[in-house]
């Protein structure tokens, strides 16, 4: 029978062993940009409290903008570029790249994109309230993975869209759906096959 | 810590506390993405971490809020510990250790977490306490709870949960 501190160890020397860790300038160049965004987020706050009526509407239309503003996001694994015709094209370049669900969301945020990005789990509406395709146009195939055109005007209200990550034994495996905001489960489980009106794709 | 520093630190504690994030949750995957995202949260707020002095018991607390949050969202009400309920791969785990992870599994997250820190960073109960934000005595309760749950799967030596000289393991510490 095994003895609890030389199992526990050997179980997370194990792990150890198996990590993959991405490189230390990955790491770096996504902490340098949250703390960017942070820091952009804390300026208009102070602007806002300090009262600056004119500035804080001027910044306000210049960052957040009504409308979506434009212009290339480029990561190690994707690049999300806003189109004039209010559409965004996401390019994921390299699927087996670290993508960090936050940054992602907030990315297509910047497009008027209501995403729920995740890694590790998916969410799905049942019923889906819509197709995916209706909001996403896949313009690769599953072997070769092209970019995805996304129109959020095609979203319908009360919808957002999901993304589920997932890294397996053999690769790793992106799912889309349309869901629910109101209604919707999430599952750590990989869908086994594309979600129902969703897609997937894997590499 | 200057951009040097931390890739080394980075280099020299991912791994280790990825197989710490794995002992306490069940699932490597998680314990990969949380220990990820934990250094760039540390990278982002290096400062903070600085004046804290002990930049790996930051990540680890950082990373464990990240898995433990991930999994109240995904599965509300469900417990951390049953995560990983798929069995594993492994080469030719023997079935008492196959017995042994099982049980591990089942032990509720909290007291799994108590007893990774206690074995594997070789943490006082105070110590613990600290980076668990619980009373030294809950401590003491998830210790002796997460043993005799998995009594049956162990050759037991008689250890109950007793005061460690202060200092722990270092590398967790550091």
């Amino acid at each position: 029978m095994p003895e609890l501190t030389s199992e526990l160890q050997r179980m997370a020397d194990d792990a150890a062993r198996q990590a993959r860790p991405p490189a230390a300038a990955e790491i770096i160049r996504l902490g340098d940009r949250r703390r960017r965004r942070s820091l952009t987020r804390r300026a208009l706050g102070g602007v806002a409290a300090a009262g600056i009526a004119g500035a804080a509407t001027a910044l306000s239309l210049g960052l957040a903008g009504s409308g979506p503003a434009h212009g290339t996001i480029r990561t190690a694994g994707y690049t999300l570029v806003s189109n004039a015709n209010g559409t965004a094209t996401l390019t994921i370049r390299n699927l087996k790249e670290l993508i960090d669900p936050g940054t992602l969301q907030s990315d297509l945020a910047r497009d008027g994109i209501r995403a729920m990005v995740t890694v590790g789990s998916f969410c799905s509406s049942d019923p889906p309230p819509a197709r995916v395709t209706k909001v996403m146009s896949f313009l690769g195939t599953d072997a070769h993975f092209g970019p995805i055109v996304i129109n959020p005007a095609a979203m319908p209200a009360g919808t957002e869209l999901s993304f589920g990550y997932f890294r397996l034994d053999g690769g790793v495996q992106l799912s889309f759906a349309l869901i629910d905001m109101h209604s919707y489960t999430c599952t750590t489980d990989p869908p086994p096959g594309p979600p129902p009106d969703g897609v997937m794709i894997g590499a | 810590m200057e951009r040097e520093e931390f890739a080394d630190f980075y280099a020299a504690s991912f791994q280790r506390l990825v197989g710490q994030l794995y002992a306490m949750t069940g699932d490597h995957c998680e314990a990969q993405d949380a220990v990820q995202e934990a250094f760039v949260r540390a990278w982002a707020r290096h400062g903070k971490i600085d004046r804290n002095g002990a930049p790996e018991a930051w990540v680890r607390v950082t990373a464990w809020r990240i898995a433990a949050s991930r999994w109240r969202r995904a599965r509300d009400g469900i417990r951390l510990g049953s995560l990983a309920a798929r069995p594993e791969s492994t080469a030719g785990p023997t079935p008492d250790r196959v017995a042994f992870s099982d049980a591990l599994r089942k032990v509720p997250a909290e007291q799994r977490r108590a007893r990774v820190l206690y074995h594997l960073c070789d943490l006082t109960v105070d110590q613990i306490a600290a980076e668990t934000g619980v009373r030294a005595g809950t401590v003491k309760a998830r210790l002796a709870r997460g043993r005799a749950a998995l009594a049956p799967y162990l050759q037991e030596t008689p250890a109950p949960v007793t005061e460690k000289l202060p200092g722990g393991d270092p590398r967790c510490l550091s």
